[in-house]
């Protein structure tokens, strides 16, 4: 589904990744860990087109197409999903109103017609339950005055709406206190099948408990240095990133 | 003396000239024909008029509007709006149309067809307060404007359906022309005016109005100005709202086109416990100079005004506020706050902002505040990371922008009416 080949990305002429390689397929969740700095959100901004960065080498394939050549819409329409890190707060425009028109830009993008109005009621009242998001919420401005933990159940609300076909979860653990993470692993595993695919990016082996990976790749200085299965998770969880420093050095 | 400015002076009123009478204030029109004689334009030297040049207005000959026949009057309706309405082409009176109900008691009147009885009450309150500090442009309008609306509540008198003064600017030539507005609204009465303007034919057109508003003892006001006239169309207005105690009024200005358009906006608070709300939206592109310059005098104590101003201007668009709020010595427990939130699309737009605390009590609370900035880059990011394209994300940031400037409008087919408009503007522009 996904295939980065030694990927470089540069932002304000400092290169920040630095020959990066990944494979995802359909039906697999990936996380990636590693140190602050290494390079983990700029992985996760550049899959999602973020102009600050500047692509200096490599490809990534996005099922058949060139990715790097989309723009950011083009990029979600195709089916890829990017939950922030820190999502923003958008005053004035209102959740539903927000979400119909993200809806009805992806379905217009894939030549289907727009949802009704009815339809898209019954669809938001049926994947609100998914993330146990309230109707306060989607009632209000998209993310203004949400909790830390609600902005993270709100990010996987809108996944649930969307269906992508691969989704990055920057750091969507990050703040959350426990009951909050079981709410979004919840999320993610109920919205997990065959033909989608998960990159989970995360700072501690916590949330691999619930959002059990297929593979764990650690990301060091711009590359991913260490591949394995999820036992990794724990073992980088007991040891830290030094013994990894060491071995690349 | 500069003979320069005096001759532009007098060749600029010399186009608004006229020996057609209306029937009323004769005292007055006098007096004003005579203040003409000292008049001068302001220029950028003018404190007041520091930002907005009326060069492209004084540079131009226009002529007084010939033909009031319009094929474009259907542009001036606001669809499923259900109101009362009256009709003006180029400043002169085309038709009136009540609906029935229950509103028998309302009197909505051009001033040619006013009774003997109308024009003496509208005598009372013609030129009244506006008589001599507002400036050339009121002097101009008290001199030479038989054209008008006369709209009155008595007393006790809840109107149910807004009246609607709908104005269609729509010339083959150039033209300049007058119009005035008395409204008065009696005790513990209320009434909705929307005000809208509307353009064709692409001619330069210049547009210079006066409205003269009275709110009496517990009567509320709701005010709605609505102008998009088009691009190559001026318009100078100077509104004077004076309010009685326990009285209310909101006053919507949004203004989405005009070549010069200035805005004074004048609110008297005169007596307690009253409150006035002003809310204004913009929307510029291309040249378009929209100037808003607004007053609120509290007189009186224990007295509440809220402003709002928001704009949104790209191009090479100017807009200038000035809020200018005073607090007399009497008015002690006054609460007033204003604020002016501006929006820059392009490196080329211009905004300059202008507020004006004078208190003179001093048990009161006031502030004021102005933001300038662009359009949320990370909001755009995010939004366009859902699959919304680059552009309707901006629509959708703009308008919310700006929503917040007639949310508070109480007809819903008016503010479905002006979303519409900005959702078109930005349509065309991009």
């Amino acid at each position: 589904m996904l295939t980065i080949k030694d990927l470089h990305a540069e932002i304000d002429g400092k290169e920040i990744l630095k020959g990066l390689n990944l494979t995802v397929k359909a039906g697999e969740i990936h996380a990636i860990m590693g140190p602050n700095g290494a390079g983990k959100s700029t992985l996760a901004s550049v899959l999602a087109g973020k102009e600050d960065y500047e692509i200096t080498g490599g490809s990534v394939d996005f099922d058949g197409k060139d990715l790097l050549e989309m723009s950011t819409d083009e990029r979600a329409c195709e089916g890829l999903f990017l939950a922030f890190q820190y999502p923003v707060e958008i005053p004035g425009v209102s959740m539903t109103n927000f979400l119909r028109t993200s809806v009805n830009s992806v379905r217009k993008y894939r030549g289907q017609e727009e949802m009704s109005a009815g339809d898209f009621l019954k669809m938001m009242k049926e994947k609100q339950k998914v993330v146990e998001m309230t109707k306060e919420l989607t009632n209000r401005s998209v993310n203004e005055g949400f909790s830390g933990g609600e902005k993270k159940r709100n990010e996987v609300f809108q996944m649930a709406m969307l269906e992508p076909k691969l989704a990055v979860l920057d750091e969507t653990d990050s703040g959350l206190d426990i009951d909050a993470l079981r709410i979004v692993a919840k999320g993610v595993n109920e919205l997990r099948n065959e033909d989608n695919a998960f990159i989970v990016i995360t700072h501690y082996q916590r949330l691999l408990d619930y959002i059990v990976p297929d593979f764990v790749h650690v990301l060091f200085d711009g590359r991913i240095v260490k591949s394995g299965p999820k036992e990794l998770a724990l073992e980088l969880e007991e040891k830290g990133y030094d013994w990894i420093k060491e071995d690349v050095i | 003396m500069n003979q320069i400015l005096r001759d532009t002076t007098k060749a600029f009123i010399s186009q608004f000239e006229t020996d057609k009478e209306t029937g009323f204030g004769e005292d007055k029109r006098k007096e004003a024909v005579k203040m003409l004689e000292q008049a001068l334009l302001p220029t950028t030297k003018t404190e007041a008029w520091k930002y907005t040049s009326l060069k492209a207005i004084t540079s131009k000959r226009y002529q007084s509007p010939e033909n009031h026949a319009s094929r474009n009057l259907g542009i001036c309706c606001i669809p499923e709006l259900d109101a009362h309405t009256i009709l003006f082409v180029n400043g002169a009176f085309h038709s009136v149309c009540l609906s029935s109900g229950n509103d028998e008691a309302l009197i909505v009147k051009s001033f040619g067809e006013m009774s003997e009885e109308e024009s003496i009450i509208a005598e009372k309150y013609f030129a009244e307060i506006s008589a001599k500090d507002s400036g050339i442009f009121t002097t101009l309008n008290t001199a030479y404007n038989p054209e008008g609306v006369f709209i009155y509540v008595p007393a006790g008198t809840i109107i149910h359906k807004p009246v609607h003064i709908q104005h269609l600017t729509d010339s083959s030539i150039d033209i300049a022309f007058q119009h005035r507005n008395i409204i008065v609204v009696g005790e513990n009465s209320s009434l909705k005016v929307i005000e809208t303007y509307h353009g064709a034919g692409g001619k330069n057109t210049l547009r210079n109005q006066v409205s003269e508003i009275f709110v009496a003892q517990n009567a509320s006001f709701t005010g709605i100005k609505y102008q998009n006239e088009g691009d190559k169309a001026s318009h100078i207005e100077q509104c004077n709202i004076i309010q009685k105690g326990n009285s209310v009024t909101d006053f919507y200005t949004i203004s989405l086109s005009g070549e010069i358009v200035r805005n004074n906006l004048n609110i008297h608070i005169n007596g307690e416990r009253a409150h006035a709300g002003l809310k204004g939206g913009y929307l510029l592109s291309g040249n378009q100079h929209v100037d808003n310059y607004t007053e609120v005098h509290h007189i009186m104590p224990n007295c509440t005004s809220n402003e709002l101003y928001k704009g949104i201007i790209g191009g090479e668009a100017t807009a200038v506020f000035n809020g200018k709020i005073q607090v007399y010595p009497d008015a002690q427990k006054t609460q007033a706050y204003q604020s002016n939130k501006s929006i820059l699309l392009t490196d080329t737009a211009n905004v300059y902002t202008k507020p004006q605390l004078e208190i003179y009590a001093d048990d009161v609370k006031c502030s004021h505040g102005a933001t300038t900035g662009q359009i949320n880059e990370d909001a755009l990011f995010y939004m366009q990371a859902r699959g919304i394209s680059r552009a309707d994300a901006r629509k959708l940031l703009v308008c919310a922008f700006l929503e917040d400037t007639f949310e508070s409008i109480g007809i819903e087919e008016v503010r479905k009416y002006i979303h519409a408009a900005i959702q078109q503007k930005l349509d065309i522009q991009g």
